[in-house]
């Protein structure tokens, strides 16, 4: 039987956490649009967001943070935006999920993941406009979704460990339980 | 439930072959068919074609009828897209395309140009043409 405050801090912890994650998620969206594809389709940057959320949140909160991650995108730049960024993450997150339990390598899983957001984006794109037109940028779609998988998995295996931010949210976490606890 | 956080390796030597074989199939698959040089751009909204443009014929200004603001620019074979009633523009930026495969696409209003090669044994569409 778990403590009052333990749940307390427990749930504003992972509030706070999870609104850091958005609004990092949201940042990297701003960066992506610098870079723009034909069609408004973006590549994958705050997939290390989503792919830090899948490894080591609950998927709940994965979910979560993806959804609302597209419907910020959908408030900010228009229904269209929002529904390409909620097709390709989602697409993403899920393919990543299944990759993960299938014991693939981190670097495989991101760049997978990357070309899976892309493919949703464009799936989506071309059932708005009933036309497989956008086919053509298929080939730098996918190269583009697999490099900045690659990226987003050297990003999160070098940084993430040195920062120890992780780590440290936790440990923190961890303490103020104890204290209430005690 | 809490994703259990087993080991995972960074790498694996398989990994470089996976990936190897999606792109090469993903390049075969979307340019090979690119290699011919179109004849005729299919201009299209929300799926339904509202023009098929002869690019041998110049056209500066082409502006067409069910893609109101929009003016596209026919010239040496190729075609692209000199003005949008959008706002990001994107299309406008695209380069000007001229194989078979390739299009322009704008999707905040749903338009497509599409290069198609001109298939020699079909009827001609002069009442589509509009410009
Ligand atoms: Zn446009």
């Amino acid at each position: 039987m778990k403590h009052n405050g333990t749940m307390h801090s427990q749930a504003i912890y992972r509030l706070a956490r999870n609104g850091i994650l958005l609004a990092l998620a949201a940042a990297f969206s701003f960066l992506e649009s610098l870079l723009p594809f034909p069609g408004g389709i973006r590549i994958g940057l705050s997939g290390l967001i989503t792919m830090y959320a899948l490894l080591h949140l609950r998927f709940s909160e994965a979910l979560g943070i993806t959804v609302l991650k597209s419907a910020l995108a959908a408030l900010t730049r228009g229904m269209t935006a929002g529904l390409l960024s909620f097709s390709g993450s989602m697409l993403s997150l899920l393919g990543m999920l299944l990759l993960w339990r299938l014991g693939s390598s981190l670097l495989l899983m991101s760049s997978l993941g990357g070309w899976l957001h892309n493919l949703g984006q464009l799936l989506c794109a071309s059932i708005l406009l009933q036309s497989d037109a956008l086919f053509w940028y298929f080939p730098v779609l996918t190269a583009a979704g697999i490099c900045s998988g690659v990226l987003t998995a050297c990003l999160f295996h070098t940084l993430l460990p040195k920062l120890r931010l992780a780590a440290h949210f936790q440990q923190r976490a961890s303490s103020t339980e104890r204290r209430i606890n005690s | 439930m809490k994703n259990a956080q087993k080991p995972m390796v960074f790498f694996k030597g398989t990994d470089v072959v996976i990936l190897a074989i999606l792109l090469l199939c993903s390049v075969l698959a979307g340019w090979l068919p690119l290699r011919s040089k179109g004849t005729q751009a299919v201009i299209a909204m929300g799926g339904i074609t509202l023009a098929v443009v002869d690019l041998e014929q110049e056209q500066p200004a082409l502006q067409i009828a069910g893609a109101e603001g929009f003016v596209f620019c026919v010239a040496d074979g190729a075609i692209s897209v000199t003005e949008a009633p959008c706002e990001a523009k994107i299309c406008c930026k695209s380069h000007r395309i001229d194989a078979a495969g390739q299009s322009i696409v704008c999707l905040p209003c749903q338009l497509t140009v599409l290069v198609t090669e001109a298939h020699t044994d079909s009827i001609p569409l002069p009442d589509a043409v509009i410009g």
